[in-house]
């Protein structure tokens, strides 16, 4: 059953004086939906970053469908299939929602294609295809307008967006729940799960736990850069490191308000 | 058309295509405030291959586009290791190097300049200054335009995205000193003379705000920009003591209200729905 479209390898990362990943090992199987959590400051963005090349780790390595990512610059890793989005929205601020969309495209696209004028040429530009898959996930109305006027759940949902447009095979996404309220969240996942019915495996970051319990099969638990807990969600609450850690407290808040 | 109406176009044709060179490279978030080194670059390539060499006009404004764009992209290197005023010093250092080559070169005139044999009209300063407009939009137009402007926005996410941001900073430095090149060729051409004190700081400070004042976000805004600095204090021209009062006051009020230039994408939009009143893609 193991076919891992991306391995950790033992990675370890510091800052300064400070162990921030310390030996962090585990797999994210092709075509899964897989949660990573842990408490504020357990190291799960810089392990995003160490995986998208923003960071070097210090040890380890990082294997994306069997092959080392080492030395592989970041710009270059979303050609390999690696995609993702931001704890806080970076979204290009100056840039119309169809423009930032557009942007997502650019590795796809050779020098050539790059020249034509996009008004010109949207069919080999890309434009077309941009215009359709934002109306397909229902923010044509928005298409027009800069970015930064948008309200927040819009504006997560078009870096989601944005991310897909490089035909990713692994799609990182840093906190995608994180500021939504229920109505947007509920969005969210329904849109997730059909990212994730096309093919594309999930690795995400949320706090969100039901969130992350109706979306995600499996999950890896860090604290402290560690990690403490590798498997499928359903087991998360037997495990007592994990209990003791991070659930445990969530768990007892949820059991005395039902 | 009257001498001094020409003179005034084609003071407005070569700061438009000025104000284009520096563009380029503030679309990509690079401020270079050393457009009158790679302007005097142009200019003295332009008097020499024509005083010395005899080449025809077209051939040595060429030239001078490749001469200011070689050196730009020689430098570039160095230069894009810095980041925000860092960079503004760096390329006004250049600027400084430059007319501090020149002033101590005998072959080049030192202080007393040289006169250019060859001589143009204001129809072609005017011709070019379209062709580089429409260049200018052109490329914005494209998608190299929109990683530009990413690269502008965000530089850590256009990497990401798979833009090569170092390409794409070395390329818009590099064209924009080929345009700064063939402004200065043409101010060669047009005026007969050049001198090495013309390509001072007022020069690139005013060729920056320029673009600044005129907006970085749309290619509208070196075209609005250099025809209100150029064509304001020729207006202006009437109460001539108050003339540089009111130009500053007007700058001091741009700033406070429009912090990000006259155009903006939001403006340009604005204007296109109460046009057209309809959805637009752009």
């Amino acid at each position: 059953m193991s076919d891992p479209i991306l391995r950790l390898e033992d990675i370890s990362k510091s800052f300064g004086g400070v162990r921030v990943l310390e030996k962090v090992s585990f797999d994210v199987e092709r075509g899964s939906r897989h949660a990573l959590i842990g408490p504020n400051g357990a190291g799960k963005t810089t392990l995003f970053n160490v995986i998208s090349g923003i960071h070097d780790p210090e040890q380890g390595k990082v294997l994306l469908e069997g092959k080392d990512l080492k030395g592989i610059p970041s710009r270059k890793r979303i050609k390999k299939g690696l995609s993702r989005s931001f704890q806080n929205i970076r979204l290009m601020p100056h840039l119309s929602v169809l423009e930032n969309v557009m942007l997502g495209q650019h590795s796809r696209f050779q020098f050539l294609d790059m020249v034509k004028p996009l008004n010109f040429s949207a069919k080999s530009t890309g434009k077309a295809e941009a215009i359709e898959t934002l109306n397909s996930f229902g923010i044509d109305l928005y298409e027009g307008q800069t970015v930064s006027s948008l309200p927040y759940g819009i504006r997560k949902k078009i870096e989601v967006v944005r991310a897909l447009m490089s035909e990713p095979q692994l799609l990182l996404l840093d906190e995608p729940a994180a500021g939504l309220n229920t109505a947007e969240t509920n969005t969210l996942r329904d849109l997730l799960k059909e990212v994730s019915n096309r093919g594309i495996t999930l690795l995400l970051v949320d706090h969100d736990m039901p969130f992350v319990n109706s979306l995600c099969e499996q999950v890896s638990v860090m604290n402290f850069g560690q990690l403490i807990y590798d498997g499928p969600i359903s087991d998360l609450k037997k495990d007592e490191k994990v209990l003791e850690a991070y659930l445990g407290m969530d768990e007892k808040t949820e059991r005395s308000n039902a | 058309m009257s001498g001094y109406l020409s003179g005034v176009l084609a003071i407005l044709g070569i700061n438009i295509i000025f104000a284009y060179s520096i563009y380029i490279t503030a679309a990509t978030g690079q401020l270079n405030l050393g457009g009158a080194g790679f302007q005097a670059i142009g200019a003295y390539a332009c008097a020499l291959l024509s005083n010395e060499l005899g080449l025809p006009i077209y051939l040595t404004l060429v030239f001078s586009a490749i001469l200011g764009g070689a050196i730009s992209f020689l430098i570039a290197f160095p230069v894009l290791r810095t980041k925000g005023v860092y960079m503004v010093l760096a390329t006004f250092a250049i600027a400084e190097i430059v007319a501090g080559i020149i002033l101590n070169t005998d072959y080049l005139g030192g202080p007393t300049g040289m006169i250019v044999n060859a001589y143009i009209e204001t129809e072609v300063v005017l011709v070019v200054a379209v062709i580089i407009v429409i260049l200018g939009f052109y490329i914005m137009s494209t998608r190299i335009g929109l990683a530009m402007r990413a690269v502008h926005d965000d530089e850590a996410v256009a990497d990401l995205m798979g833009v090569d941001k170092r390409a794409i900073q070395v390329g818009a430095f590099t064209i924009g000193g080929a345009i700064a090149g063939l402004s200065g060729g043409l101010y060669a051409l047009y005026f007969g003379f050049i001198e090495a004190q013309y390509f001072n700081a007022n020069i690139s400070i005013f060729v920056l705000l320029y673009v600044l004042i005129g907006g970085t976000q749309t290619a509208w805004g070196p075209l609005v920009g250099a025809s209100f600095f150029t064509l304001i204090p020729e207006a202006l021209r009437i109460g001539d003591d108050w003339r540089f009062f009111i130009f500053g006051v007007i700058i001091v009020i741009m700033m406070i209200f429009r912090p990000e230039g006259i155009v903006t994408r939001d403006a340009l939009e604005r204007v296109w729905r109460q046009l057209f009143s309809g959805k637009r893609n752009v």
